[in-house]
C-alpha cells in the first residue's frame, strides 16, 4: 500500500462519513419508516471500482461505526451494521461476476441494504410481520440504487485520473 | 446499463409487488389492535371503541388510540417519533412500530369482539 492509496482512502472514508451526516439533513418523506437516499453507498460503489473490494470493505466498516457512534447511537449502529454488511457482500459479489453494470451492482446494493435492516428491526422487536415494509423498502432500494449508480458512474473517472 | 441490470431491477420490483398484493389483497378491515412489547402481548383493543392507552415500556411510553376505527400512535417519548409520524392503521396485518420501545401496533382480525380489554 503506497501513500497515495492511504491519502485516498483516508479521503474517501471522511468523505463517506460526511455524506451520512448530510443524508441526516435532508428530511425524507416518512410513509415508510427507514427510507433513505444511502448517499454514503456512493463512495463505497466508486471505491470497490476504483481501489477495489476489500478496500471498499474496510471504508465501509469504519464510515458505519463512526457514523453510528457519532450520530445514530449504539442502538441504530447494529441497524446499519446489518444493512452495510449485506448489502456490500451482495455488491461485491456481483462486482466479481462482472456480469451487470456500476448502476446495476448499486441497486443491488440499496436494495439488500434496506433487507439487512428490517431483517434485524424483525429480530428487535421479535414480530415477523415487518415483512409488510418491504415491498416499499425494496422499490424505495431500486430507485435510490438507481440514482447512487448513476452519481457513481459520472463521478469514477474523476477518482481514476492520474 | 446491461441486460442483467434490468433483469434486477424487474426482479425486485416483481418481488416487491407480489409481496404487496400477497399482504393488502386479502387484507379486510380488521376487529382489533393487539399492542406487544418486546414480543409479548401488553394489551388488546376493539377498533370499534374509541380509546386511549398509554403503554409504558421499560425504555419509555407510547401512546396509542383507537379513533374511529383507526389506530394510530399520538405521542411517544422515543428519540425519533417514527411510530407518532407513521399514517393511522385499521386494515388485517398493517402495523406501527417503535423500534426504540420494542413496541408493535398490529391489527388483527379478532375473533372475540366481545372483550373490552385483555391487560397481560
Amino acid at each position: 500500500m503506497n501513500s497515495k492509496k492511504i491519502a485516498l482512502c483516508g479521503l474517501l472514508t471522511a468523505l463517506a462519513i460526511l455524506m451520512g451526516y448530510v443524508e441526516m439533513l435532508i428530511p425524507m418523506p416518512l410513509i415508510v419508516p427507514g427510507i433513505k437516499l444511502g448517499l454514503a453507498n456512493v463512495i463505497v460503489v466508486i471505491t470497490m471500482y476504483s481501489l477495489g473490494p476489500k478496500t471498499a470493505f474496510f471504508i465501509s466498516l469504519v464510515r458505519v461505526v463512526l457514523c453510528g457512534l457519532l450520530f445514530a447511537g449504539f442502538a441504530g449502529l447494529l441497524y446499519s451494521l446489518a444493512g452495510a454488511v449485506l448489502s456490500f457482500a451482495v455488491m461485491a459479489l456481483l462486482y466479481k461476476t462482472g456480469k451487470m453494470s456500476i448502476t446495476g451492482v448499486s441497486v443491488a446494493g440499496g436494495v439488500f441494504h434496506n433487507v439487512g435492516q428490517i431483517i434485524v428491526a424483525a429480530l428487535v422487536v421479535e414480530n415477523i410481520k415487518m415483512a409488510y415494509y418491504l415491498p416499499f423498502l425494496l422499490v424505495s432500494g431500486v430507485v435510490t440504487g438507481f440514482l447512487i449508480g448513476v452519481v457513481s458512474r459520472l463521478c469514477l473517472p474523476y477518482v481514476n485520473r492520474k | 446499463m446491461k441486460r442483467m441490470d434490468w433483469i434486477l431491477i424487474l426482479a425486485v420490483l416483481v418481488i416487491a409487488g407480489a409481496i404487496y398484493f400477497f399482504y393488502m389483497g386479502g387484507a379486510k378491515a380488521g376487529g382489533e389492535a393487539v399492542i406487544t412489547v418486546d414480543g409479548e402481548v401488553y394489551a388488546t383493543l376493539p377498533l370499534s371503541e374509541d380509546a386511549s392507552l398509554r403503554v409504558e415500556t421499560e425504555e419509555g411510553y407510547n401512546i396509542v388510540e383507537i379513533r374511529d376505527g383507526y389506530a394510530m400512535v399520538t405521542e411517544a417519548d422515543c428519540r425519533d417519533g417514527i411510530c407518532e409520524n407513521h399514517r393511522k392503521i385499521s386494515k388485517n396485518g398493517e402495523n406501527i412500530v417503535c423500534l426504540p420501545h420494542k413496541m408493535v401496533v398490529e391489527i388483527t382480525g379478532g375473533e372475540n369482539p366481545a372483550a373490552d380489554m385483555v391487560v397481560g
